[in-house]
C-alpha cells in the first residue's frame, strides 16, 4: 500500500522528464559548455572568459523558464499540466548543508592533490572526481524518477568522465589535459548521450501522445 | 490463528482508483483533469466520479479556470485530503506489521 503512494509519487516526479524536453535542454547545454571549455583552452579572447564562467549559471537561470515555455505548448496540451510544489524551508537548507559539504570535501581532496602531487596530480584528482559528483547527482535524480534513462545517464556519466581522466596524462598537450580536468571530457559525451535520449524519447512521447481535444 | 481486527479504514481513499488520485495530488501543488487521466488511466466519466466523491468529502478542491482561451480543470488536495492520506497511511502500516 505504502509502495503505490510512493510509486506515484515517483510518477509524479518523473513526468517532468517523461517528455524527453529536459534531456534535450541539458543534453545541447553539456554540448555548447564543453565546446566554451575547449574553446578557453584553445585560446579563446579574454571577453569569452565571463561568457565561458557565466554560462553554467546561466544554464540554470534560463532552463526551468526555457522548458517550461516548450511544455506549455507541447506537453500540457497532451498529457496534461502539474504544478510541483515549492521546495520547504528544510528541504532547502538540507540541500544547502549537503552541497556545502560536497564542496569541502571536493576542496580539501582537491588541494591534498594539489599539496603532493603537484599541479598534475591536482588535475588528475580533480579529472576523477568530477565524473563520481555527476554520477551521484543523476543517480539520485533516477532515484526519485524510479527512471531507467536517467540511471543509464548515471553509469555513462561515470564512464565517460573516468576513461577521460585515466586517458588525461597520456595526452601530449598539458592544455588537454586542462580540458579534461575541467570537464570537457565529461560533458561532451555525455550531453551526446543525454541529447541522443531526449530526442528518442521525446519522438516517442510525440508518438505516444497525440494531440488532444480540449476537456 | 489471532489475527488482529482490520482498522476502520476511510472508505473514500481505500478505493484503488481514489488511493492512486489522492496520491498523485499530494505529490503536487496542483493538476489538471488531464493530467489525472494521462497518470490513472480511467475514463473520463470514472475520473469525474471520484474526483466528485473525493470533493463531497473535502478532501479536493476543483476550480474551472482558462489556459489561455483553452478551459481547463484544476484539482488540489485539500489539508483535510492530505491528513486523510497521512492518516490512511499510517493505520494501513500499522496494521499491515502487526501481521508479521
Amino acid at each position: 500500500m505504502s509502495d503505490i503512494i510512493r510509486e506515484q509519487e515517483k510518477r509524479v516526479h518523473r513526468y517532468w522528464t517523461e517528455d524527453g524536453l529536459p534531456d534535450l535542454y541539458i543534453g545541447l547545454s553539456f554540448i555548447v559548455y564543453a565546446a566554451l571549455l575547449t574553446w578557453r583552452v584553445a585560446g579563446a579572447p579574454g571577453w569569452a572568459e565571463f561568457l565561458i564562467s557565466a554560462f553554467p549559471i546561466l544554464i540554470v537561470i534560463f532552463g526551468r523558464w526555457l522548458i517550461e515555455a516548450a511544455k506549455q505548448r507541447v506537453t500540457y496540451p497532451r498529457t496534461g499540466y502539474v504544478k510541483y510544489p515549492l521546495p520547504t524551508r528544510r528541504q532547502v537548507t538540507r540541500r544547502v548543508m549537503a552541497s556545502l559539504i560536497v564542496a569541502a570535501l571536493l576542496l580539501a581532496v582537491t588541494l591534498f592533490g594539489f599539496l603532493h602531487g603537484g599541479e598534475e596530480g591536482g588535475l588528475l584528482l580533480i579529472g576523477y572526481l568530477m565524473p563520481l559528483l555527476f554520477t551521484f547527482i543523476i543517480g539520485v535524480i533516477a532515484y526519485r524518477q524510479n527512471s531507467l534513462r536517467y540511471a543509464l545517464y548515471a553509469v555513462l556519466a561515470g564512464l565517460f568522465g573516468l576513461t577521460g581522466a585515466f586517458l588525461a596524462p597520456r595526452l601530449p598537450s598539458s592544455a588537454w589535459r586542462t580540458a579534461i580536468a575541467d570537464g570537457a571530457a565529461i560533458l561532451f559525451p555525455l550531453g551526446i548521450a543525454i541529447l541522443i535520449g531526449g530526442v528518442w524519447t521525446f519522438l516517442r512521447y510525440l508518438r505516444l501522445h497525440p494531440p488532444r481535444e480540449a476537456e | 490463528m489471532n489475527t488482529p481486527p482490520l482498522p476502520q479504514l476511510d472508505p473514500l481513499i481505500h478505493a484503488p482508483a481514489r488511493l492512486i488520485i489522492v496520491s498523485i495530488l499530494n505529490a503536487v501543488e496542483e493538476a489538471d483533469f488531464r493530467y489525472l487521466l494521462h497518470a490513472t488511466g480511467l475514463t473520463k466519466g470514472n475520473l469525474s466520479t471520484h474526483l466528485r466523491k473525493l470533493e463531497e468529502g473535502g478532501y479536493v478542491e476543483i476550480e474551472k479556470t482558462f489556459r489561455g482561451r483553452v478551459p481547463m480543470t484544476l484539482v488540489r488536495l485539500t489539508e483535510e485530503g492530505r491528513r486523510a492520506l497521512a492518516r490512511y497511511r499510517r493505520e494501513m502500516l500499522d496494521f499491515l506489521s502487526s501481521q508479521q
